[in-house]
Parts: structure tokens; C-alpha cells; sequence
């Protein structure tokens, strides 16, 4: 049995749902109020996966604006991100794409998940399932999730956190 | 660390480090050649075949000997690994630079901070007395008040905190401290710092030291690869910087390879946990290191010596004292030391005391001790030394100073001339004295008396002579009652000394020749005649009285006998002395 520390940042433009899928996963909380994240905020959720404890490690960044690229120094250090878009504006799913194409840049060969949120607005939505489809045949892993009836959202870290876990493995075989 | 550290991206040219050798090889071989053994077929074979390589592989045997070709090359490889990424280098030189530069500051510092203390020090002794009174007031020792006051600060925290990923590598807390969600304050201690670098846009090795959130400070350091926060309460000591940066510098330099590849197991990290729970202890170590500064240490030894001075000589004298005293007491006849030492602070002497000994406390003054430092406890006893045992008894017998006491073995004995009563109550006595174990008596005459036997004889001696017929003292006879006189002094002296009365009677006496009655006439005055000569010259309760002697009978048998028969002599009377009156 032993315990492992694991870093994950949540990146995405301003409003997606960051902070809101954070606290469903920790706290199985969801609230409307929308509360712009300023820089940081941190939390922690511990799952099991076989014999390993892993300690996640939730780092919520603030929102990329619209006009800004934002700073990605807090991605240093992490083992794994997931990168959030909200199924019902366009623009978001764009700066998904530019943060992925960012981080992997920062830390390269990390696991990492698309997520879209907001899935409960079925009427809003504006990212056609095509669009996904898309994505996913460029090799990207896709999860659709609602913060506020908590879709998808056990599963999306869960992967992500078994994912870590197997880089790790293979990393300490390597060594 | 990355597998390109210190490698120059491409083979650095040889042309500009190799210049000298570029211009000479045409020279070179031949010289050489000419120095070596005629080539053999082998050889020269050799030569042909791998004469290129084997001249580039001298070149570069020469270059990697000469210190200037290869400093230009390190330099190189050190410039190019630089401008790529500092990192790898900084991390390489931050264990042993670190120590290094904190040395040097710490030196410069440390006369200033001397300085500053002492000056701290000396203005605080106002404040000191207010502090005795409060320790005073609450009942506490003072080293308290002083530690509640100056120094005190706790360690409750310590963070160590894997730098890049915010990662909680190892969390150390105090007791009593109840620490929330380390791991999250781990991640925002570093996020904060990003944070603050974003915010003030400074560069990337500037780093927010210092924290304050209520009574709490957090302090942090940065190595190359962790954080070292300290959550401290209270006012913590620039020591404690220092501290926490030797600490920090011990972790990476014991946890470097573990440190490079990190990737979430902390576990190999508890190796470091003494190191970090000697951080908690730093309270206690800062509080005993504080206020030690030589110029108090001298005062105190200043005025430990002046104390010693003060009140050690005295009482090495008075203990000098002490000791000889003791030695006196001990070689003194009836005294018998029990028990001597030293109790509460004064001097206690026990023992047995004859009445008869020496005085303890006679001896104590002559000593030059006063009964305030000796306590002298005696208790009586009866010593059975010889001489104790004869002034016991002549304490007790009271003897005249006719009789002579003296003792041996264990026989008390008594000599000389006593009053009946004396020796009747002497005899009762004496053997019931303790030491005496029989008592024996010489009772004598008064006139026996050894000194008084002689003086009595020498008087009875003498005889001052008259003519035929004659009561008249020619000069001769007055010559010889003059002598009689001296004689009878002494005596008298003698005796008054021994309390003895003594009598003297002039006795005169006549011949056989002639008439009876005129005989008888002339006996009476010859015997006045001398009386009235010598009146004058002694005592007259001595002189009883003239005396006739008895008419000499016998018929004289020559001229001399019987001129010696018409004289006047003196009659010694020595009654028993009187009952001597009873000593206090
Ligand atoms: N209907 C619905 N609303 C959501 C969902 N997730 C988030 N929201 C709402 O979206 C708004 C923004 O949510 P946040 O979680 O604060 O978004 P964020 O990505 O953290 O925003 P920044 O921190 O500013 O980047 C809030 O009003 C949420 O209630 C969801 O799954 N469904
Ligand atoms: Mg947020």
C-alpha cells in the first residue's frame, strides 16, 4: 500500500466550470453563484486505485480571458491537467485548443483530458458532436460532464487520475 | 538533471585552440624524427599507414595538458550550458556555494551584530529591574519573565515543499499545534510565490522570505529544487534564518537524485524529518544561547572573585584557626575531644571536660576565636591522670602546709605535721577518692619537718657565753646572741610560712662552782640578759619568756665543759599547727 502525491491543474477560459467541477468532485457541492477564480486555489481529493492512495492534488486556475493569454507558470509541476470547455459557447472550445497546445509545451507527456461541461444545457449547446468526433480521432481523449448534476464527473478524474497512475508505473520501471 | 550538462552543443573547432600546433607540423616531425632510432620495416609501416591520426591524436594529447587551451574550453562549455538553462549549473553549485556565501556574510556580520547586542544588553537593565519585579509580583522564576519577554518564539510549523509541483514532501508540526490540510498549504506556498514574482515582475530567483498572518510568521527559504517554510509564533531570531537555509541545503544536498526525479512518493523524504524536527527545537536553543556575552561573564567572575576574597580568606583563616585550636584541645590533660565539624555554618566542638582541666573557652581567645564561631558542648568527667588524682585530693583534704601530698602508683601519700583532726579526716577521705587506691600517713613533729629540722638544730646550737660569775654580756657573747638572733629569725620565717607558731625561751644556765643561790640568781639573769639584748630585734610574741635551766648536776670534767656551762641558749617551742580552715 503506498501513498502517492499527484499535481492536476484545471485549465480553461473564463466561466467553463473549472471551480464548479472541482468542488462537485470534492465536495459534491454544486451552486449557481458564479465566483471569478483569481490566480489559485487549491484542493485535495484522495482516491484509491488498487493498492496505491493518491492523493490528487486540484489545482484551479483562474480562467483564460478573452483578449489575454494567461500566465501558466502553475502548470509547472504537474502530473497531468484537464483542460475544460463549456458545451455552450464556441470560443471556449477554441481556447481549450490553444491552452492544450500551450501546456503540452510546458509538460510534455503528460496525460491530459478535453472536458465538456455544462452537458445538463442540452438546449444551449453549440459544440456539435461532429466537432468532438474531430478531436477525438486527433488522438484526444474527450469527456462530457455536468458540474451541477454531477455527469461525468467521478469518471473524468477518475481517468485521469488511473492514467497518472500508469505513467507512473511505467516511469518506475524505467528507473 | 538534464543528460546535456556542461556538453558544448557541437565539438568545439580545433583551428583557434590549436593555432600554435596549426603553423608547425611541417616543423615538428622532422625534429623529432631525428631524435628517435633508425626506423625499422614494422615501424616504418606503422608510420605510413597511421601517421595522420597518430599526429591528431598528439595534438590532442598536448592540448589536454595545456591549462590555457583547456580553460578556453571549459569556459566555452560553461557560457553555452548557461545560456541554454541556468538551472542544471545553479543546481550543480547551489550545495556548495550556499554554505560559502553565507560564511562570508555571516563573518561580516557578525561584529556589527555584536556591537548591536551589547548595546541591547546594556540599555536593558532598567528594563531588568522592572522584569525582577514582575518575576517578583507573579511568583515566577525570573529566567521566565526574561524568556516571555526577549525570546520567545516557536517553531510550529515546518514545511518541506517539493518546489516545482507544490507538492508536500515532508510536514512536521509542534504537539500541540493542529495543523489544517498541509499538503494544500504546501501547493499555495508555492503558488504564492509565482503569484508575488507575477505581480511585482521580478526575477525568477527573487522569492517572497516573509509572511505575517496574524501572530503567525511564516518564513520560507528556496533551494534549487524545495521550499523550506517555518510557521513561527513569536519573534524568531535572524539565527533562525540561518537555520533554516543550512537545513534546506542538508536536505537537497542527502536528497539530491531523489530530488531530480521526484514524482509524488514523499516517502523517501522522512529520512529528513530529524533534520526538520530540529528545526521545532530551535526555541529552546535560541533562548539558552541568548545574553551570553563575555563582558558579563567577566563581571560575574569579577565579583565571584571579590566574594571569594571577601569571605573565603577570612574563613580560610578562621578555619586555620579552627584546626589548631582542635590540635591544643586534644594534647590538653582532661579534656577529651568527642565529636568536631562544622554545622550550619559555625564550628561545634563535644566533649568530656575534667573540672580540673584547662578552660575551653580560655583556650578558645587565646586562639582568636570567638564563641560565636566555635560552640563548645562539654559534659563533666573525671580524668584519672596522676595529677588530677593529686589535685582532687588536695582539693578535697584541704592539708596543711605542713603535709605533703604526694602519689604513687596509686597511693595517696601524706607527709608531715597535722592537727589529729586533719589526719583522722584525711584518712576517711582519701581512699574514697576517685584514682586513689589506698592512702598511707608519715605524721611527723612540727620540728621533724624536713627545712624546719635543720633551722631548729642551728638555733638550739648556739651559746652565748659568760664570765665567772658574770651576767654580763661581753662583746664577744653579744657577737654570738646577735647570730643566735639571725638564726631565730629564720626560723621564725620559716615556720610562719608553715602556719606554725613558734616560741622561743632564753634558758641560762651557771657551773658548778660556788654558792647554789647566787648560781641560781646568776641562771635567771644571764638567761634576761640575752632576752633584753636581743627584745629589740624580734618579734615579741615570740619571746615567751626567760627560763632557768635545771642546775647541771654532774660535775663538769674540764675548764672548757664548764665555760660552757655558763651561757644562755635558746629553747625552740613548735606546737602542732592548727586546723587549717576549709577551702572554698
Ligand atoms: N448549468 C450548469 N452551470 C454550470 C456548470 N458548471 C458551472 N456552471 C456555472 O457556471 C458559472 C461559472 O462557473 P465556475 O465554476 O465558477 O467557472 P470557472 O471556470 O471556475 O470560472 P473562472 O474561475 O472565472 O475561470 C457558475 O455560475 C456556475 O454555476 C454546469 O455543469 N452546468
Ligand atoms: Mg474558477
Amino acid at each position: 500500500m503506498s501513498t502517492l502525491q499527484k499535481k492536476i491543474c484545471m485549465l480553461g477560459a473564463v466561466g467553463v466550470g473549472k471551480t464548479s467541477l472541482v468542488r462537485r468532485f470534492v465536495e459534491s457541492i454544486f451552486s449557481e453563484r458564479y465566483q471569478a477564480t483569481v490566480g489559485v486555489k487549491i484542493d485535495r481529493k484522495t482516491v484509491t486505485l488498487g493498492a496505491t492512495t493518491i492523493n490528487l492534488m486540484l489545482w484551479d486556475l483562474q480562467g483564460e480571458a478573452e483578449h489575454q493569454a494567461s500566465r501558466l507558470e502553475y502548470l509547472r509541476g504537474s502530473a497531468g491537467y484537464l483542460v475544460v470547455a463549456d458545451a455552450t459557447r464556441a470560443d471556449t472550445l477554441a481556447a481549450a485548443e490553444r491552452l492544450a497546445a500551450r501546456a503540452e509545451e510546458l509538460v510534455p507527456g503528460a496525460p491530459w483530458l478535453l472536458v465538456i461541461n455544462k452537458v445538463d444545457l442540452e438546449a444551449e449547446a453549440v459544440i456539435a458532436p461532429a466537432q468532438l468526433a474531430e478531436l477525438q480521432h486527433r488522438g484526444w481523449s474527450v469527456q462530457r460532464t455536468s458540474a451541477r448534476t454531477g455527469q461525468g464527473v467521478e469518471e473524468t478524474f477518475g481517468e485521469l487520475a488511473r492514467r497518472l497512475l500508469e505513467g507512473h508505473v511505467s516511469l518506475m520501471e524505467e528507473a | 538533471m538534464t543528460p546535456d550538462v556542461g556538453v558544448p552543443p557541437k565539438p568545439a573547432p580545433p583551428a583557434p585552440a590549436a593555432a600554435p600546433e596549426a603553423t608547425s607540423p611541417a616543423a615538428e616531425p622532422p625534429s623529432r624524427r631525428a631524435a628517435e632510432p633508425p626506423p625499422d620495416g614494422l615501424t616504418r609501416l606503422r608510420a605510413i599507414i597511421l601517421g595522420r591520426e597518430r599526429d591528431a591524436i598528439r595534438r590532442l594529447e598536448q592540448r589536454m595538458e595545456d591549462p590555457a587551451a583547456l580553460a578556453q574550453a571549459v569556459e566555452r562549455a560553461l557560457t553555452t550550458s548557461v545560456r541554454r538553462d541556468p538551472r542544471p549549473l545553479a543546481d550543480a553549485l547551489f550545495p556548495v556555494m550556499g554554505p560559502a556565501i553565507r560564511r562570508a556574510i555571516s563573518q561580516a556580520l557578525a561584529g556589527l551584530l555584536q556591537s548591536v547586542n551589547s548595546a541591547l544588553e546594556q540599555s536593558f537593565s532598567l528594563q531588568g529591574l522592572a522584569w525582577r519585579w514582575e518575576a517578583l509580583r507573579t511568583g515566577s522564576s525570573y529566567g521566565e519573565v526574561v524568556l516571555r519577554h526577549t525570546l520567545l518564539y516557536r517553531v510550529e510549523q515546518v514545511f518541506l515543499v517539493h518546489r516545482e509541483s507544490g507538492l508536500l514532501l515532508a510536514h512536521l508540526t509542534t504537539p500541540t499545534v493542529d495543523a489544517q490540510a498541509p499538503d494544500m498549504v504546501a501547493g499555495m506556498l508555492t503558488a504564492i510565490q509565482d503569484f508575488a514574482r507575477d505581480s511585482f515582475q521580478v526575477a525568477q530567483e527573487e522569492m517572497l522570505e516573509t509572511m505575517q498572518v496574524g501572530e503567525l510568521t511564516v518564513w520560507v527559504e528556496q533551494g534549487s529544487r524545495t521550499l523550506l517554510a517555518a510557521v513561527i509564533r513569536g519573534h524568531a531570531p535572524v539565527e533562525l534564518r540561518v537555520e533554516l537555509q543550512r537545513t534546506l541545503e542538508g536536505i537537497e544536498l542527502e536528497h539530491a537524485p531523489e530530488l531530480t526525479r521526484f514524482n509524488g512518493d514523499a516517502s523517501v523524504f522522512n529520512r529528513s524529518r530529524p533534520r526538520l524536527e530540529a528545526l521545532l527545537l530551535m526555541e529552546t536553543r535560541g533562548q539558552a544561547g541568548a545574553g551570553k556575552t563575555p563582558w558579563r561573564t567577566w563581571i560575574l567572575l569579577t565579583v565571584a572573585l571579590a566574594l571569594l576574597l571577601y569571605f573565603g580568606i577570612p574563613a580560610m583563616i578562621r578555619q586555620h584557626r579552627w584546626e589548631q585550636y582542635l590540635t591544643r584541645l586534644r594534647g590538653e590533660p582532661g579534656l577529651v575531644v568527642v565529636h568536631a565539624a562544622r554545622e550550619n555554618g559555625r564550628y561545634v566542638v563535644r566533649g568530656l571536660r575534667d573540672p580540673l582541666a584547662g578552660d575551653p573557652a580560655a583556650i578558645l581567645q587565646q586562639h582568636r576565636l570567638t564563641d560565636e564561631e566555635v560552640q563548645g558542648q562539654w559534659q563533666p568527667y573525671v580524668a584519672l591522670l596522676p595529677g588530677f588524682v593529686l589535685r582532687r585530693a588536695e582539693r578535697a583534704l584541704a592539708p596543711p602546709p605542713t603535709i605533703t601530698l604526694s602519689l604513687s602508683g596509686d597511693t595517696l601519700v601524706a607527709a608531715g605535721a597535722a592537727p589529729l583532726a586533719w589526719f583522722s579526716r584525711a584518712g576517711g577521705m582519701a581512699p574514697a577518692l576517685s584514682g586513689v587506691g589506698s592512702y598511707v600517713e608519715h605524721r611527723m613533729a612540727p620540728r621533724e619537718l624536713p627545712g624546719l629540722a635543720q633551722l631548729v638544730a642551728a638555733v638550739e646550737a648556739r651559746r652565748v657565753l659568760f664570765a665567772s660569775g658574770s651576767a654580763s654580756l661581753d662583746s664577744a657573747a653579744i657577737q654570738e646572741a646577735e647570730a643566735l638572733a639571725g638564726e631565730i629569725s629564720r626560723l621564725d620565717s620559716a615556720a610562719t610560712l608553715l602556719r606554725l607558731q613558734l616560741g622561743v625561751v632564753f634558758a641560762g644556765s651557771a657551773d658548778d662552782v660556788g654558792n647554789e643561790d647566787i648560781n641560781e640568781r646568776l641562771r635567771q639573769l644571764r638567761g634576761e640578759a640575752v632576752r633584753e639584748r636581743l627584745l629589740p630585734r624580734l618579734p615579741p610574741t615570740l619571746l615567751s619568756g626567760a627560763a632557768t635551766l635545771p642546775p647541771d648536776t654532774t660535775a663538769a670534767p674540764d675548764q672548757a665543759a664548764r665555760a660552757l656551762r655558763r651561757s644562755v641558749r635558746a629553747l625552740v617551742s613548735l606546737p602542732d599547727p592548727a586546723a587549717p580552715e576549709p577551702v572554698p
